[in-house]
């Protein structure tokens, strides 16, 4: 009886360790798919859409009501292999406009930081900031 | 990581132009190493990204919250407060801004990598740049050349910024559908940091503004105002906090209120990054992330310049000193006590506030150029890095910017 209880539970051990063994195997190639699909994960952003510096401009000195930023969009998918480079229309307008305004379309006026005298307080006061000379970190 | 010599595209010119940034990486000196005669770059395996550089990006994000929470929320706030020199009429700001958990864009790490061992040199959480280097350029820069069959299509590179700022962007659109974002008028390079990021928030939907800082006005109820006449309910700043910290002051003095204090106080206007950031984008923070994480594998032996023992320790061996509040490698000096006529220096402004004393972790070298790693965090994820590259061994406003790819 012994004997055969035993035989019974090692039967039944067998199976367990059987099935353990496919849980091990299985869960073994679980991890190693996981794996190559992390080492197969790009680093990098597929895609790239943004918008040249330069459409900023155009697009803050007509903000108000404006709800659709003039993006110009880059998609590998969509990019002109014979292209000797990825350069070209996928920019869409010339940026260049990296100086020109910015100021949500109002005139810039001298400030305090320049040497004017400082607005009295009241209305609105301007140029108590961004004095410092300073770029970036 | 290894540096490899790399032929500029004809066309970078043109590049840089299309997408806006002509002038400023034209900037005198040049800072993308595209305009070197000998142009080159770095080259990482995945392993190096994802086991060392992102899991030491993220270990040492999470260390950084813990201390800022110590700061805060610690029995010796006050105290933490004095150490890194942050005016008490701001504490509270800052504690309340951490407390509702403000939301950060972003913040970089400054790594030196080298021979395979990875330290946190320090953190730009408040005012970090080369970012669009880093996220345009760069991504561009590998775009060309797998087109060109220079690299192969396989190569990579650990660059999602782009996607996760308009990610994060989004996430601002929740609070207020309106962001205004400031820089400095006499940078090129800030200035179109911040219109880069104008562009992120665009295209997360968010109706945003650009402003030049010294453009900002403030109203008899100490709301902050725009060129237009509106209040600004949401700003982003790409300037010192303490900064803003010495010029709230001076409108004090001459007005009896300040205006930003008790704008990020009470929350009315949100500011991106917010008052909490104030404590990591200080040097003070490098001691204290020693002293709560002691040798810890990432970090360097650092303390406060003043006569403590462990001071006087770091002052035996080669080791780095810093001001309190600096950028750029202002007012910083690398000092071996063994040379001292070696000492190398980059004279600057900062320093009013006392320094730091960094144990010294050389940078790996290309030729005669220092290299350090820019490792950048976005809402709270490693998103990315950029390569800098100084004759100096003290990284400054100068550096060049040097593009990356993973090869697989």
């Amino acid at each position: 009886m012994n004997f055969c209880c035993g035989c019974q539970a090692k039967a039944v051990l067998d199976i367990e360790s059987k099935n353990r063994e496919i849980e091990i195997s299985h869960s073994f190639r679980r991890n190693a798919i996981k794996n190559m699909e992390s080492q197969s994960k790009e680093k990098r952003s597929k895609s790239i859409q943004y918008i040249a510096l330069g459409s900023l401009v155009a697009f803050s000195t007509t903000l108000t009501g404006c709800s659709k930023a003039p993006s110009i969009a880059q998609n590998n998918q969509d990019k002109d292999k014979e292209e000797t480079t990825a350069s070209g229309s996928h920019f869409g307008s010339h940026g260049g406009g990296v100086h020109v305004g910015g100021g949500g379309g109002s005139t810039r006026t001298p400030m305090a930081g320049n040497g004017a005298a400082k607005p009295a307080f009241g209305a609105v006061s301007r140029g108590w900031f961004g004095g410092f000379r300073f770029s970036g970190g | 990581m290894k540096f490899e010599k790399m032929k500029a595209r004809r066309n970078w010119r043109q590049r840089a132009d299309e997408a806006g940034y002509l002038a400023a990486i034209l900037d005198n000196p040049p800072y993308w190493v595209e305009a070197l005669e000998d142009p080159f770059c770095g080259v990482l395996t995945m392993e190096e990204v994802e086991d060392v550089i992102e899991t030491a990006t993220s270990e040492l994000y999470k260390m950084s919250l813990e201390a800022v929470d110590f700061v805060v929320n610690g029995a010796n706030s006050e105290r933490c407060f004095d150490a890194l020199k942050i005016a008490p009429q701001y504490r509270n700001a800052i504690r309340k801004s951490w407390r509702r958990k403000d939301q950060s864009i972003y913040g970089r790490f400054d790594f030196a990598y080298n021979n395979g061992q990875l330290k946190l040199l320090e953190l730009n959480f408040d005012t970090p740049t080369s970012l669009y280097e880093a996220s345009i350029m760069q991504w561009f820069w590998l775009e060309d050349l797998k087109v060109q069959k220079t690299l192969p299509e396989t190569s990579d590179q650990f660059n999602s910024l782009h996607e996760r700022l308009i990610e994060s962007f989004q996430k601002a659109k929740k609070d207020c559908h309106t962001i205004h974002l400031a820089s400095v008028d006499d940078s090129a390079e800030d200035e179109d940091t911040v219109k880069y990021l104008q562009s992120c928030a665009l295209q997360a939907g968010l109706d945003a503004r650009f402003i030049f800082m010294n453009e900002l006005g403030f109203d008899a109820l100490g709301q902050l105002i725009d060129l237009e006449g509106n209040v600004i309910n949401q700003l982003f700043k790409l300037y010192p906090w303490e900064q803003l910290m010495y010029e709230d002051a001076e409108v004090k003095r001459n007005f009896g209120r300040q205006i930003f204090s008790p704008l990020a106080e009470s929350s009315l206007t949100k500011f991106i990054e917010p008052t909490w950031k104030m404590i990591l984008s200080n040097k003070a923070i490098l001691p204290l992330l020693w002293q709560l994480f002691p040798a810890h594998q990432y970090l360097l032996e650092t303390s406060f310049d003043d006569e403590s023992a462990e001071a006087q320790f770091l002052r035996q061996s080669p080791h780095v000193k810093k001001p309190i509040f600096g950028r750029e490698g202002g007012s910083v000096s690398i000092v071996d006590p063994e040379n001292p006529e070696k000492k190398v220096e980059r004279e600057s402004i900062y320093g009013n506030e006392g320094f730091i004393l960094q144990a010294l972790h050389e940078l790996p070298k290309y030729k005669d150029y220092h290299l350090v790693m820019g490792s950048w965090i976005v809402d709270g994820q490693p998103a990315g890095i950029g390569l800098r590259a100084d004759h100096s061994p003290i990284t400054g406003n100068t550096a060049i910017f040097v593009p990356h790819y993973i090869r697989n």
